[in-house]
Order: structure tokens, then sequence, then C-alpha cells
């Protein structure tokens, strides 16, 4: 009896140091990642040049490089969450399709690929037409999950080429929200600007802006928060010329932009970012 | 008497010519920029008093381009000068730090300085201090720079005081730069350093791929936030390699 009790104990710390063990070091292994990029290309023997890992916040990721171009499959969901497509870099110094066409063909895009979200749900926040030089041209989209006022983590991006149409990058990111969404915090739009104002110095502000933003740590845990923008520039100038031409002074003054995130219960002061 | 008179005049004739033929030797031929075994890499970074810095990316950079075969070299908090006058030895230059309009901010932990683009274009200098230089300063071309990356503010843009830096560049000899067009967010900027020398160092990635690439993993990395780091411009050959490791032609 006491035999039997020493060995169901010594089966329950094996246990118990499996499953540590499973807790800790969980996620895909390298066939698996490649496997994804597999299904997500619907590519039969994919030529795979490099694998690395990548750990960004609390979200740990494989990098596939294949002759195709970079592919991270997040180690958790075996997501491809991150696509830059190389040969898709060439024919894109003419812009041949018209902006509202090019989301049009992303959004088809999206709800191949990005499956969590209908396009629907979705905000389309930011549109670019990105002018690169001697690189050409490209579309950036930015699409945004926002409930009731609340911008929360899951977006999708997608870049296309503005001549052939095709894909050139894309991240989709989707994470179930772990918190209640609350559109009327206790600290309001108007505390969020004065306490942001108060945290930063030297700026002669111009314009501010807030978002109501769930964010997620480095240990995975969401979090709701006022993020206040303030842009501007110094209030002293970095430099001044002096023109020998004509003598005048020209005083450059930097612009500044400050992100200042608040806790959206308490107010306090959570990060001071100066952006540039 | 009158012969000896006459070679004097012919060995003073013969001397004139030869200064002359020197001179114009001088002038016509620039005076060569070393060019080391292997390569320099030349890599900028800042912790600047009014923030934000921009450190650790120059020894990121650096160990990417080692891998390269480079001789990858990183300086925190430099003088703009002593970057100025390795720049004609360097086969690659990175900087990362705060720009404006045609102009680069260094900051040596004591005082500012810049290295500007032209100031044939509206002859100007700044006032708060003796440390900065022009690309036009240099009598020579940067010929032997392959890759030039000025990731800071509007690096590719145009100042009607001192011309544009990353075009500037290309036209004294850089193979192919990199700029931007607006303000760009210091994370995203490290960030977009990072990989950017990550992919042509690893990968072998063209400038084009590398920078695109770059652009996705710097927003990735800050929530899907750009910043202005997808302005970014290519002036010269997108398709430039940085392996094996060489200098410009």
């Amino acid at each position: 009896m006491k035999y039997k009790s020493i060995l169901i104990g010594l089966c329950a710390i094996l246990l118990s140091l499996s499953v540590v063990s499973i807790g800790t070091s969980a996620g895909i292994s390298d066939t698996q990642a490649v496997s994804a990029v597999t299904q997500f290309l619907e590519k039969e023997n994919l030529i795979v040049m490099d694998i690395s890992e990548y750990q960004i916040n609390s979200d740990s990721y494989h990098a596939i490089v294949t002759e195709d171009g970079e592919f991270w499959v997040n180690s958790e969901n075996s997501k491809v969450e991150l696509a830059i497509f190389i040969p898709n870099m060439n024919d894109n110094s003419d812009v041949t399709i018209p902006m509202d066409e090019a989301i049009e063909i992303s959004e088809g895009y999206l709800a191949q690929y990005y499956t969590d979200l209908p396009v629907e749900d979705l905000k389309l926040t930011e549109s670019y037409l990105e002018q690169h030089g001697d690189a050409g041209s490209e579309y950036t989209f930015v699409w945004r999950e926002i409930v009731d006022g609340v911008i929360t983590p899951n977006y999708a991006i997608v870049g296309l080429n503005p001549n052939t149409g095709n894909i050139i990058g894309y991240i989709g990111i989707y994470r179930t929200l772990t918190i209640q969404i609350d559109s009327n915090p206790t600290i309001t739009k108007d505390d969020a600007i004065d306490i942001a104002q108060e945290a930063i110095n030297g700026v002669s502000i111009s314009s501010v802006s807030t978002e109501l933003k769930i964010v997620i740590d480095q240990n995975g845990e969401q979090k709701e928060i006022w993020e206040v923008c303030i842009d501007g520039t110094s209030e002293k100038p970095s430099m001044s010329f002096v023109s020998v031409i004509t003598g005048e002074t020209f005083p450059v003054y930097d612009p500044v932009r400050y992100i200042v995130k608040l806790d959206v219960d308490t107010g306090k002061t959570l990060h001071v970012l100066r952006v540039w | 008497m009158e012969k000896k008179k006459k070679n004097g005049v012919q060995s003073r004739t013969i001397r004139v010519l030869l200064l002359c033929i020197c001179l114009l030797l001088s002038i016509s031929i620039p005076v060569g920029a070393t060019q080391y075994d292997p390569p320099r890499a030349s890599n900028y970074d800042f912790d600047y008093p009014y923030g934000p810095d921009s450190t650790p990316c120059a020894s990121d950079a650096a160990d990417h381009q080692d891998e390269a075969l480079y001789d990858g070299r990183s300086y925190t908090n430099s003088a703009a000068i002593p970057a100025w006058e390795k720049m004609a030895d360097d086969a690659i230059f990175s900087f990362v730090g705060h720009g404006d309009n045609g102009v680069i901010s260094f900051w040596d932990g004591d005082e500012s300085g810049y290295i500007l683009a032209d100031y044939y274009v509206n002859y100007s200098y700044p006032t708060d201090t003796s440390d900065y230089k022009y690309l036009s300063n240099y009598s020579t071309e940067l010929s032997d720079l392959l890759h030039a990356a000025y990731i800071s503010c509007n690096s590719a843009n145009e100042s009607s005081e001192v011309g544009n830096l990353t075009s500037y560049s290309y036209q004294k000899g850089v193979d192919t730069t990199l700029g931007f067009l607006t303000n760009i967010g210091a994370a995203q900027a490290c960030d977009f350093s990072w990989k950017y020398w990550y992919n042509l160092a690893i990968y072998n990635w063209t400038v084009s791929t590398s920078a695109d690439s770059a652009k996705y993993y710097a927003a990735v990395y800050n929530g899907g936030q750009f910043e202005g780091i997808q302005n970014y411009v290519i002036v010269g050959n997108p398709q430039l390699t940085i392996k094996p490791a060489r200098y410009g032609s």
C-alpha cells in the first residue's frame, strides 16, 4: 500500500512536470510551420531557404524564408500572420490601378486569408499610395477592428502593387478579447488630454488626438488604455541657418510627437513615448 | 653662350610644361580614397539629450554587416566631422537618428553637429556649432560608397537652403541611397534598421525588397503603426545587393 502511494505520487509528479514542459515550450515545430506556409501559398514542394524565430511581446513566430518571400507563422495558432512576397516588388513603377479598385482587391484578399473576422467588421483606417523613388510605388491599407469606439488589438494590413494588383505584403493579427470593453471609462477624454499634456514639456502643441485602445503587454495580458497623441514642435529651435546671400536667419524647430498611455480607471500615466 | 641660353630656355619650358601637367593631373585625378579589406561599413546612432535615442541600431547593423564579410563598425554619439571624414573611405554608411530636409543631426555628448547636403543651393550655414560639413565640401566624389542609408526624418526631402541629402549623395557617386519622405517614429526606425540590414546581409535581398520587408517588420513590432516608416525612398539601383562585400563603383 505504501509502495503504491509512492508510485502514484511519482506518477503525479512526472505528469505535472510534463504538463509544465508542454506549457513552457508550447508551439509548433519547424515542420508544422513550413506546412502552414505550404497551405497558405497553396504550393507544393516549397523550397525553404531559412527558418528563424522571433519574439514580439508575448507572441513567438517561425519566420520561413522561401523563394517566394518571407512568411511568419504564429507558433501558438499556426497562422501565417505576416507575408512578404519578393517577386511582386517588380513592375511597380506605374500606377495603373485606382485606389478604390486596389482597396477592393485587398478586401478580397482579406476575405480569403484573414478569416477570423469578416471584412465588414473591420474599418479601413489608413490608406497610402507610397512613392519609393527608384523602387516604384506601393499601395498600403490598414484595417482595424473598432468595437463601441474602442480599438482592439485586431488589425490587418495589405500592400499592393499599383500596376499589377499583386499582393506585396500582408499582416493579419487576431487575438480573442479576454477583457470587457468599456467605452465610457472613469477617466474621460478631457481628463486624459489634461493628464497627458502635463506629462510632457518643451513642446509648442499644435494638435492632440485620443484613442481608447485595448493593448496586450509582454505577459499576454490585455488592458484598456487611453492613448493620447500630442503633435507640435520644439519650443526652442534645434538649429539655425544663416544665409550668406541674404543674411537672413532661419531657425529650425523640430517636429515633435508624443504618445502618452494612461490607465482608463485611475488616469495613471503608464508610458510617455517621444515618437520623433 | 647662345646655345647655353637656348638650353636654359628649353629646360625652363620643360619645367613649366611638367608643372602644368602635374597641375592638370592633380585636378583631373581625384585624390584616391582608401579602400580597406574587408570593406568598411560605418554605422551611427545616438543617445540624444532631448530624446528619443536610437541605440543600439548601429551595433546591430554592424553585426549583420560583419556576417556579410564587411568590417562593420558602430559609433554611438559621434561628432559630425569625423563621420564625414570617414565617409569617403566607407563602403557602407548608415545613420539612425534625427534629421530634417537636407540634414542629419549628430550629437557627440556635448554639442550638436550636422552633415548637410549642398551649400551651393543657397549658401547657408548652421550658427549653433562648428561641427558641420556639407557633402559638397568633398572635392572628390563619394563613388566608393556602395550604399548610404539615412534612417531619419525627411532625409529624402529637398531643402531650399541645403538641398536633398539622398539625391545629392547619389549625384556625388554613392551607388544607391535610402531616405525617408516624412517624419518617422524612433521605435519604427530602429526596427526598420535591424531588419533592413538583416535582409541585406543574411538573405542577400535587394535594397528594394529589404526595405519593404523592413517596413512590415517595423509595423508588426509596433501594433500595426507605421509612423512614417512606409515612406522610404530609394535613389539609384533598387536591385542592388550588398553581397559580396565590396566598395561602390
